[in-house]
């Protein structure tokens, strides 16, 4: 009996189904077909669910062929559960339909007993992460917006206490992207980048452009890919242009271009290369187009700096521009002949020393090199050829994600501000400054107070007056938005002060011995050093430190002694009140 | 439900798609603003505890890391990174809330599975 229904079974591709919905209401009714060689019990499931919309549970049974002998026998459905029992319902039932009834299940009573029943007050506040079952007095969305709001970054911590030193992982990358590939979090992202010193080097073709503010926020990973496809478009158009100019007509120009090229990171495996390599062309046309198209900047020796290793990192020359137009949006200020960015970076590096270096500052005003113009190829490039390759790409890297995402109005106050991440305020979060109104912080009068009191440079009798110090620039000022970088060079200079003072070197020694140490010095010495120092200025603007590990006793605050006294100044209350 | 937990089959292997997807369809009818959670060791995980319970019902406005830091109370690990993360080999997204992750998630049957490992399965 079965084999003769598996023969005409398998003869036949199509078995007409009627469902008929047996829901109380008047009975919805369905007809359609299926191939009983490809159709699963699932498949059936889900077509069903489909096609009477149905939201909950649902069981389906089929109904047993009238007896061909007793034309009266009642309907008998027999329910169907599985793989097994739709085979037989095709096998046995399906002539001339298959009848199927669907009946919506309600849910019965006591089959949740072995459930667990979390609670939300069962979640951790802020500032007890590690404690069991508080049951709190807060309410619990309350308690929720104070978390997110107070401690993005210790909810990172939280998670990856293990991995928060060491440079991102890709693993904790892919934890940030949606199932599209949109970047979530992208504040907490930086800030765990900043404090582990880097990303992972297999990482870094796909996030740099983030940290360099290539793309709108919330793309998709394909519109991303559109978005540097019709970019590199761009570029090439912009190439093919002045490609088409007679060399001579933007010759010197090249000239210069092609000068510094040839000298840029040669003994990088990149670039130890012949002269006529595509690597080189690929430099030298990056910087021709840039210097091409925004003439305010042109070149300037230095720029071939900075593109090298965007080139290096993302080694596809459309792309490597895109990127390096960003890079140099934040900091084309360094290269403008005005000099007003470079200028208010001396003057803060110099405020900054005299605050936390004061000795050493003192032995700085006696061989005249308080204005710290030795420190300029440091601040020029973001110390990027102070450091070995290696170790610069990865400095890249913590600046950028150290960012302070800058007040617009800052822009046109300091002029050439380098553009933060919209989003790289982590930093200052972390550190307490969540609360802070930007649009109170960036106002227009508090930027004029700064240059009015504290941007002026130091002058010997400002100095000789040690109960009127400046005040330092808070960190939405400090550096022009960019303070991180302000701190590495105090670093530097901290770890080799007492061997200059040592050998009392005067100003061109001095001069001399910092030239010498180009590419040499050691970050990971260099950063621990500004990490601890940065992290006492930010505390110096009253945020609380007890959520932050211990501080270095070398590194206590030397300018919030009592000597000195110091009172806060006013435009960075509002960060005291936070 | 003791037994259950501690026996070696996961729990999909323990219960059919059906009884699964009537279970589901039965506790979600009850409880709409809960999320169905099943959290299992990852099978290649030798260090951490197995949790007593594998069953949690997890409201739907906790976040994940919320989620993890209350699971990882129950194993009284405190400061041992766990890292849960999705049956389809998605990660884990820390800061969506369990109804989030829950609509992208879901198994067919209904349930969220989870995994937990020391972060060192996982590799760097």
């Amino acid at each position: 009996m079965s084999s003769i229904s598996a023969n005409t079974l398998q003869d036949r591709e199509a078995i007409r189904v009627k469902a008929l919905l047996c829901d109380g209401s008047e009975g919805m009714k369905r007809c359609f077909s299926v191939d009983p060689h490809i159709t699963s019990f699932n498949n059936l499931h889900h077509l069903l669910k489909r096609a009477f919309q149905l939201q909950g549970d649902f069981e389906i049974s089929y109904q047993l062929p009238q007896s061909t002998e007793n034309g009266n026998r009642p309907d008998v459905f027999i329910s169907l559960t599985s793989d097994f029992d739709l085979d037989a319902a095709f096998m046995s039932s399906s002539l001339p339909y298959l009848n199927l009834k669907i009946e919506p299940v309600v849910c019965s009573e006591d089959n949740h007993n072995d459930w667990t029943f979390l609670e939300a007050t069962e979640a951790p506040l802020t500032n007890n992460v590690q404690s069991t079952g508080v049951s709190s007095t807060v309410p619990f969305h309350i308690s929720l917006k104070h978390q997110m709001e107070r401690t993005f970054s210790k909810i990172t911590r939280a998670f990856s206490d293990s991995t928060r030193r060491g440079p991102l992982k890709e693993l904790e990358w892919h934890c940030h992207l949606d199932s599209e590939g949109r970047v979530l979090a992208i504040d907490e992202l930086w800030a765990r980048v900043f404090q582990g010193g880097g990303i992972e080097p297999v990482l870094r073709k796909e996030v740099w452009p983030h940290l360099l503010n290539v793309f709108p926020p919330d793309l998709t990973k394909d519109e991303r890919e559109r978005h540097l496809k019709m970019k590199s478009q761009v570029y090439f158009h912009l190439k093919s242009k002045w490609k088409a100019k007679y060399p001579q007509e933007i010759e010197s120009i090249t000239h210069l271009i092609m000068k510094d090229v040839l000298r840029t990171d040669r003994t990088h495996p990149y670039f130890a290369v012949p002269d006529d390599h595509q690597h080189m062309d690929a430099l030298f046309n990056i910087l021709t187009t840039y210097a091409l198209e925004n003439p305010d900047v042109s070149y300037a020796q230095g720029m071939s700096d900075l593109a090298a290793p965007v080139l290096v990192i993302l080694d596809d020359e459309a792309v490597a521009y895109t990127c390096f137009c960003a890079l140099m949006d934040r900091i084309k200020g360094h290269f403008l002949l005005d000099g007003k960015a470079m200028t208010l970076k001396f003057d803060h590096l110099s405020q900054l020393v005299h605050r936390m270096e004061p000795e050493f500052f003192k032995y700085l005003m006696n061989i005249g090199a308080d204005d710290m113009f030795f420190c300029y190829r440091w601040l020029l490039l973001d110390l990027k050829r102070e450091f070995p390759f290696d170790d610069a790409v990865q400095l890249m890297e913590v600046i950028w994600s150290s960012l302070t995402s800058s007040p617009e109005s800052a822009n046109t106050v300091n002029g050439g501000i380098p553009k933060g991440n919209s989003v790289a305020t982590a930093i200052l979060m972390q550190h307490g400054y969540l609360g802070v109104d930007y649009s109170v912080d960036i106002d227009d009068d508090s930027d004029r107070d700064l240059e009015d009191s504290g941007f002026c440079p130091l002058t010997s009798k400002l100095v000789d007056q040690e109960t009127k110090l400046l005040q330092l620039p808070g960190p939405y000022q400090l550096g022009g938005g960019n303070p991180f970088v302000l701190f590495m060079c105090l670093a530097i200079l901290s770890l080799h002060k007492d061997y200059c003072i040592h050998k009392e070197m005067d100003y061109n020694t001095l001069a001399m011995y910092f030239d010498k140490l180009v590419r040499k010095h050691d970050l990971t010495k260099t950063l621990a050093k500004s990490r601890a120092l940065y992290r006492d200025y930010l505390g110096s603007f009253g945020v609380a430190k007890d959520d932050e590990t211990p501080i270095n006793e070398e590194s206590n605050a030397p300018w919030c002694s009592q000597e000195h006294h110091i009172d806060m100044p006013l435009q960075t209350n509002h960060f005291v009140e936070c | 439900m003791g037994d259950d937990a501690k026996s070696s089959k996961p729990f999909k292997q323990r219960k059919s798609f059906v009884s699964r997807r009537d279970e589901v369809a039965g506790i979600r009818a009850k409880f709409p603003s809960k999320i169905p959670v099943i959290v299992e060791r990852y099978h290649k995980e030798k260090d951490l505890p197995l949790l007593d319970k594998t069953k949690f019902l997890v409201p739907q406005e906790l976040t994940m890391s919320q989620f993890v830091t209350i699971i990882r109370n129950r194993m009284s690990l405190s400061s041992t990174s766990v890292l849960p993360y999705c049956q389809q080999q998605k990660f884990s997204k820390h800061v969506m809330t369990m109804a989030e992750v829950y609509k992208e998630e879901k198994d067919e049957d209904g349930f969220l599975y989870m995994v937990y490992a020391s972060q060192e399965m996982f590799g760097s």
